[in-house]
């Protein structure tokens, strides 16, 4: 037997108050219908959800290109000027002797907006191609996507800060460098991606097809 | 056929028959495993206890020193909103506004429609606006990153700490308990128990 959906029975569920609302096909596609609860506008998926995450996902991708090339912070001292991109970053925290800062960076700079970039590009090839299998890992997969999204912004927080702080006159002197706004950008459309990713597309080929 | 009410996933749309609840439970999707909802006595209650402490807690933290830096008897220092203002001009539209908006805005519209919402739901549950500070929540929360601030700023400290002398000012302790306090907030914040006490009706409906 077919699992039933909510969708193929004309039902809409709100995302507020969770009431089942009973709904026509064509209704719910032309004049998109509130709950009969609490008066939420209600949509049976997320709007044209696979273009949309392609998109923000690709712009996030050409832009991961210089917020890892440029440099990040820009150290002035009168013992010369220095110019550190992300990994460069973490090279000088690792070998100074700070490995759980250097390891705090690499997780939140490095690691998970590659993960992010890679696996949503995954789910979306697999969700194009009709995949039927894993279904219950990639579910899990997307919902690990929407936690993680966040923390890559910590460099953006940590460049920002120590601009602000280290301004000290003759000694030295800290300003934020051109990578940080592209990679402040690649966390922002990456979350974005991830939002517009509907994850009942995963279930889709068991539901509709089957 | 038993008479449990329905409900559907909001992941993978699956129906599926709500099961008795017990006190502090979860419910998950029998097929995806997505949280569904949960069962918290008293939940509104604590939930607005919650957000007022956010409340008071975010504008200590934006008015007090967040952290200060001495090296060779040169000092700064800094609070929240200083680290936005005193990006360089070429920087202050993006850099600025994202750390802004992040950092102090989303925040802030998120404690306070929260605080809107539990306070409407105790003191007049027919307000019209309700949906609106539901959908306004659900779209700020992913934005506001108090505890990626944190994070980060300790780490900025952390780095610091090796060649200069580091204060910490109350402003970042406000901070760290704000960010505590904000992720109390959804804890005890069931969204089923506040449509149980919503009595809004639809346009048409109420105004015979």
């Amino acid at each position: 037997m077919k699992p039933q959906t909510a969708g193929r029975a004309g039902l809409l569920l709100c995302p507020a108050c969770g009431m089942l609302n009973r709904c026509g096909r064509t209704e719910a596609v032309s004049r998109r219908p509130g709950c009969a609860h609490c008066g939420l506008h209600l949509r049976a998926r997320k709007p044209h959800s696979q273009s949309r995450a392609l998109a923000l996902l690709l712009a996030a991708a050409i832009l991961y290109a210089p917020a890892n090339l440029l440099p990040i912070l820009e150290t002035s001292s009168p013992f010369g000027s220095q110019r550190d991109t992300i990994m460069s970053g973490i090279k000088f925290l690792w070998t100074g002797g700070s490995w759980p800062l250097a390891l705090i960076i690499l997780i939140a700079s490095i690691l998970i907006p590659l993960a992010k970039l890679l696996t949503l590009g995954a789910l979306l090839f697999s969700v194009h191609r009709r995949w039927r299998g894993a279904r219950l890992q990639r579910a899990r997969l997307y919902r690990m996507l929407e936690r993680i999204g966040r923390w890559s912004m910590t460099d953006v927080f940590v460049a920002a800060v120590l601009s602000k702080l280290v301004q000290l006159r003759g000694l030295a002197r800290i300003s934020v460098g051109p990578a940080a706004i592209a990679f402040g950008a690649v966390v922002v459309l990456t979350m974005m991606a991830t939002r517009a990713f509907d994850p009942r597309l995963i279930w889709d080929p068991e539901t509709v097809e089957a | 056929m038993s008479a449990a009410p329905l409900t559907a996933c909001p992941e993978c749309d699956l129906i599926q028959r709500e099961p008795p609840l017990a006190r502090r439970a979860r419910v998950r999707c029998t097929r995806c495993r997505a949280f569904l909802y949960r069962n918290v006595p008293g939940g509104l209650e604590r939930a607005l206890a919650y957000a007022a402490t956010a409340a008071v807690l975010f504008l200590i933290a934006n008015c007090s020193r967040m952290v200060g830096l001495e090296v060779q008897g040169d000092r700064t220092s800094t609070t929240l909103p200083g680290v936005v203002l005193a990006l360089p001009d070429g920087y202050l539209l993006d850099v600025g506004a994202l750390v802004l908006t992040t950092g102090v805005i989303m925040p802030a519209l998120e404690i306070g429609v929260t605080l809107y919402l539990l306070a409407v739901l105790r003191l007049a549950p027919r307000r019209r606006c309700l949906p609106l500070a539901l959908r306004v929540l659900g779209a700020v929360r992913p934005w506001s990153m108090i505890d990626v601030l944190v994070l980060g700023t300790l780490v900025a400290l952390g780095r610091l700490g090796r060649s200069a002398h580091v204060d910490v000012g109350v402003g970042l302790w406000a901070l760290g308990a704000l960010m505590l306090a904000m992720a109390a907030i959804p804890t005890g914040f069931d969204v089923r128990e506040l449509a149980a006490r919503l009595t809004w009706q639809p346009p048409g409906t109420d105004r015979a």
